[in-house]
């Protein structure tokens, strides 16, 4: 019985991210037609831009100054001041930068996106749409995933800014390590692949979250209760595929860096 | 063959069978009432029409074209003949009332000065004045959405309408308002119209023919005079429940 229901379970995974697969397979077809207007782009780029970039500035601050805290109380004892301005920026742009503030943007970008797209599903208006003759994937959803995808992306990389200024002033103020003495050991740590890393895992953060709030908005059904499942379902899948591609990502620049001769 | 057919259709929403070998001609020039308890399967039945769902088995033919195997691009000529108005309004929250009509005319290579006139021109059909262009949706009460969204598919000068519950959550005022509309429409626009509706008054006062469906069939149809006569048992028990529906409503 319990192999039935984790075979059932196991099912419904595999075939809900070849859905999403092949749904934004789908949108990048259009993307690539250049079907979308550029306008519409430009319109939903600068709402959930502007709208996520102060909750985005004050989590990096934030993210920043938690880890330059940590890595201040543990490498003063080893006399290791001099690097931790290098050492946190390195964990920043490589690893908890984006992951931190990729999962705010799954609730504020992912969840909203969904609600919306999923209102508009139950309520007939993505329907009106395709009978007025017009392609919901084109009109609708394509340039929200683009974006999306794009502030997405633009917001992590101007996290990893916001990040090192935050653990920069807050080890000044906490533990009185002073700019230069932080700053002057990021360039020894804050390699090329260290970059690569952070930018690779922007943009596939970006994307996950871009293609799983579009795909469970147009595929909400059900009314309210049916966009509350929707929304909810976004949230734990995009947290989760986040976590699962923090790990292959670095894994996989890792080994890059490897055949490369980096680190 | 012309008008709309529905030939031996059978449809299913997840496991439920919900339209069974359902065969029906809807004529051209006529208001057409699709009566039926909710849940039967009266707006699977419209967005069948215009290809929004798909039959298990079964043809569905407007006019020369049969319906049910048309691509989604065969499709779009296709829903400007055959406009839909849906139960909700459906208006686009973020649209004003111009841009959402504006939405089905944005592909027809009209000039600005023919978009306007027909914006122009739906909205006094619908009795609304321009005035209200400019607004968002909620700004507008739900009747006069509906009326706003009647106008975006007559803006596309189509041949038929077909009307989703055209008359649910509106008061007896509005309902009487948007019952007359639907006969003037037809009448002055010469459209086929297609109204699925619950409501017995309503199909009563606009209905050149009325369908009854039931269990996935259609179980009667005739005029509205032989709806009324009719000795058919579904038929009798329809029109008793809903004639304790309307008293209750009105107690």
């Amino acid at each position: 019985m319990r192999v039935t229901a984790m075979a059932r379970k196991t099912d419904q995974i595999l075939s809900g991210i070849g859905k999403i697969s092949l749904f934004t397979l789908q949108l990048f077809r259009i993307l690539f037609r250049k079907e979308v207007q550029r306008q519409a782009v430009f319109k939903q780029m600068s709402e959930v831009t502007l709208h996520s970039l102060p909750i985005t500035a004050v989590a990096g601050i934030f993210v920043g100054g938690i880890f330059a805290l940590q890595f201040a109380a543990q490498m003063k004892g080893f006399g290791a001041d001099g690097y931790i301005g290098g050492a946190n920026t390195s964990a920043i742009v490589r690893n908890v930068g984006p992951l931190l503030v990729a999962f705010m943007l799954a609730g504020k970008i992912g969840a909203y996106t969904t609600a919306e797209l999923g209102t508009m599903r139950v309520t007939d208006q993505i329907d009106a749409l395709s009978t007025l003759g017009l392609s919901p994937l084109v009109y609708l959803i394509a340039p929200r995933f683009l974006a999306i995808l794009a502030a997405a992306i633009l917001l992590l990389i101007f996290s990893f800014f916001i990040s090192t200024l935050g653990g920069m002033v807050i080890c000044h103020l906490a533990a009185g390590i002073n700019f230069y003495q932080y700053a002057s050991k990021v360039p020894e740590i804050l390699n090329f692949w260290s970059i690569l890393n952070g930018v690779a895992k922007s943009a596939v953060f970006g994307l996950l979250i871009a293609a799983i709030s579009c795909y469970f908005g147009y595929t909400a059904s059900g009314g309210a209760r049916g966009v509350g499942t929707a929304v909810n379902t976004t949230a734990v899948t995009i947290v989760v595929s986040l976590v699962v591609a923090n790990y292959w990502v670095t894994s996989l620049i890792h080994s890059l860096a490897a055949i490369f001769g980096g680190q | 063959m012309t008008g709309i057919t529905f030939h031996n259709v059978i449809s299913e929403l997840g496991s439920r069978l919900v339209l069974n070998e359902l065969n029906l001609e809807i004529p051209r020039g006529e208001v057409s009432v699709i009566l039926g308890r909710s849940g039967v399967g009266k707006s699977v039945l419209l967005k069948h029409v215009v290809g929004l769902l798909r039959p298990k088995a079964g043809q569905i033919w407007l006019d020369e074209w049969e319906v049910t195997h048309l691509s989604e691009e065969e499709l779009w000529p296709l829903r400007r003949r055959c406009a839909l108005v849906f139960q909700h309004p459906a208006l686009l929250d973020s649209l004003t009332v111009e841009e959402n009509i504006a939405l089905g005319l944005s592909h027809l290579d009209l000039t600005p000065e023919v978009t306007d006139s027909r914006i122009d021109h739906s909205l006094q059909c619908v009795n609304l004045s321009s005035d209200i262009r400019p607004y968002l949706p909620h700004h507008l009460s739900f009747g006069m959405q509906k009326r706003v969204s009647i106008a975006r598919a007559i803006a596309l000068e189509p041949e038929y309408l077909l009307y989703d519950e055209p008359t649910t959550g509106l008061d007896p005022a509005n309902i009487l308002a948007i019952d007359r509309l639907i006969r003037h429409l037809s009448e002055k626009l010469k459209v086929t119209s297609v109204v699925v509706t619950h409501d017995i008054e309503s199909a009563l006062r606009i209905a050149d023919s009325i369908a009854l469906l039931e269990d996935g069939r259609v179980t009667f149809k005739g005029t509205a005079d032989e709806f009324l006569c009719s000795t058919h048992p579904t038929v009798r028990e329809f029109l008793k429940d809903e004639i304790l529906r309307c008293a209750q409503d009105e107690l």
